[in-house]
């Protein structure tokens, strides 16, 4: 007899994410409306300095760098910090390293190629801004699209019988919407989705999540940034019964650096698979169990 | 013939110094009319001082220095002093003349326009840089 398997656990944790989201959502558009007292002049300018860069902590944010302008990534993360002093809080562990250049072809456009170590996989990426938060609040958000593809290039037997190249790929995209609160503090709610060709025993080829990331500065050069990303586990969408592989959420804090050429963050994040559809499908530490790692980025501008 | 070796190392010494690179002070930077003859749109309150000052810290304080007399880390490094901010000759400038200066640049003044992108930001930084005055 088959019977249907229906957690109900799942159905909460999709309620309780999705409702606080829409309600932050709606303070925001609600909040910009009694605007602040602006001078005409600049009140149809878009706002700049949402955020530092298009990165932030393992989330891509709605900026893009200037048309013409380079920023060099480079994304570090440690192991699990389980082991103490022993491995120096996973510092002198295992590591995943992701190394990548973005390019801003026109000031809303911009596409980029990395190659993440784990899974060796190349990734090519682009984001679209396809609006900007206006000092008037006339438009109160920034909306940016992004989509990244990644090839796992490891060699084929990895990929097990009846290989083809389609095995290889893995696809994320994200609807990425911003709202600069003034100059100290931004927030954006990014939904996404993220599909993979090939996929372990019992893995979901497919997969919704949804983040929710911060910053606050307290000095003029730093701040504090939070992020929170869970994925969506519909029963209506479960390729299998099991709930066993389902990927775990995900919690950074950390803070940021920002210079004129350079932005630093450190911080510490659940998520070891720094590209995103790595993330938002396998990851298996748990915030609950402690299963943090230290991370750092650092994006270099010329 | 000990002696004559240390004599000639004293000497590629005095020699080697006297060839150092003096930091020059810059020269005359004339400013197109348009930019002389702009009014700053930002009242100076202390919300775009504060705004100035964080644009400012971000990008300029690297070489003009905290208090803006050209003594920032990198300023060392410079071939022209980059200026003293707190000087009469300074202030004696249009906001429109700093800001031009500021944001267009000019030899190993870079270029801000992009960095830069928020009108606003740019006359708060010239607001800031006012208080710098001695």
């Amino acid at each position: 007899m088959n019977t249907k398997y229906i957690s109900k656990r799942d159905k909460y944790s999709f309620l309780s994410i999705f409702l606080p989201c829409l309600l932050i959502l709606t303070f925001i558009i609600g909040m910009s409306i009694p605007t602040l007292a602006q001078e005409d002049e600049f009140a149809n300018e878009p706002v700049s300095g949402t955020f530092e860069s298009g990165l932030l902590g393992e989330t891509q944010t709605t900026e893009t760098p200037y048309a013409g302008e380079f920023g060099l990534h480079i994304q570090h993360r440690f192991g699990l910090i389980e082991n103490g002093l022993e491995d120096v809080f996973g510092i002198y562990s295992t590591s995943n390293i992701r190394m990548g250049i973005d390019y801003g072809v026109t000031e809303k456009f911009m596409i980029g190629y990395g190659y993440t170590k784990e899974f060796k996989l190349q990734e090519f990426h682009g984001k679209y801004r396809v609006f900007t938060q206006t000092e008037s609040n006339s438009i109160p958000v920034s909306v940016a699209l992004y989509g990244n593809l990644a090839i796992n290039s490891q060699d084929k037997v990895v990929f097990g019988n009846d290989y083809t190249f389609s095995d290889r790929l893995a696809y994320f995209s994200q609807i990425i919407v911003a709202h600069k609160f003034n100059d100290n503090i931004s927030l954006q709610l990014a939904p996404s989705f993220t599909h993979f060709n090939k996929t372990d025993s019992l893995v979901e080829h497919d997969k919704f999540a949804i983040s929710l990331a911060g910053r606050a500065k307290v000095t003029p050069s730093m701040s504090v940034f939070f992020e929170y990303d869970q994925p969506l586990n519909i029963d209506d969408m479960r390729e299998y019964e099991s709930d066993d592989n389902d990927p775990e959420a995900n919690l950074s804090f950390g803070i940021e650096i920002g210079t004129s050429t350079h932005v630093f963050q450190v911080f510490m994040s659940n998520y070891e698979g720094i590209t995103p559809q790595r993330n938002a499908l396998y990851n298996k530490n748990k915030i609950s169990d402690g299963d943090f790692l230290v991370g750092f980025n650092i994006l270099v501008r010329f | 013939m000990k002696t004559i070796k240390i004599f000639t190392l004293i000497a590629i010494a005095i020699v080697g110094f006297a060839f150092t690179v003096q930091q020059k002070k810059a020269g005359p930077w004339e400013v197109p009319a348009e930019y002389k003859s702009m009014e700053n749109p930002i009242a100076d309150d202390q919300a775009s001082i504060k705004k100035g000052k964080m644009v400012y810290m971000k990008h300029c304080r690297s070489c003009h220095g905290n208090q803006g007399l050209g003594d920032g880390p990198k300023a060392a490094r410079l071939k022209t002093f980059p200026g003293d901010f707190s000087s009469a000759e300074f202030h004696a400038q249009k906001d429109g003349e700093i800001l031009y200066k500021s944001i267009i640049g000019r030899d190993e003044m870079p270029n801000y326009e992009k960095k830069i992108p928020s009108k606003k930001d740019r006359w708060a930084v010239v607001n800031y840089m006012r208080s710098f005055k001695k």
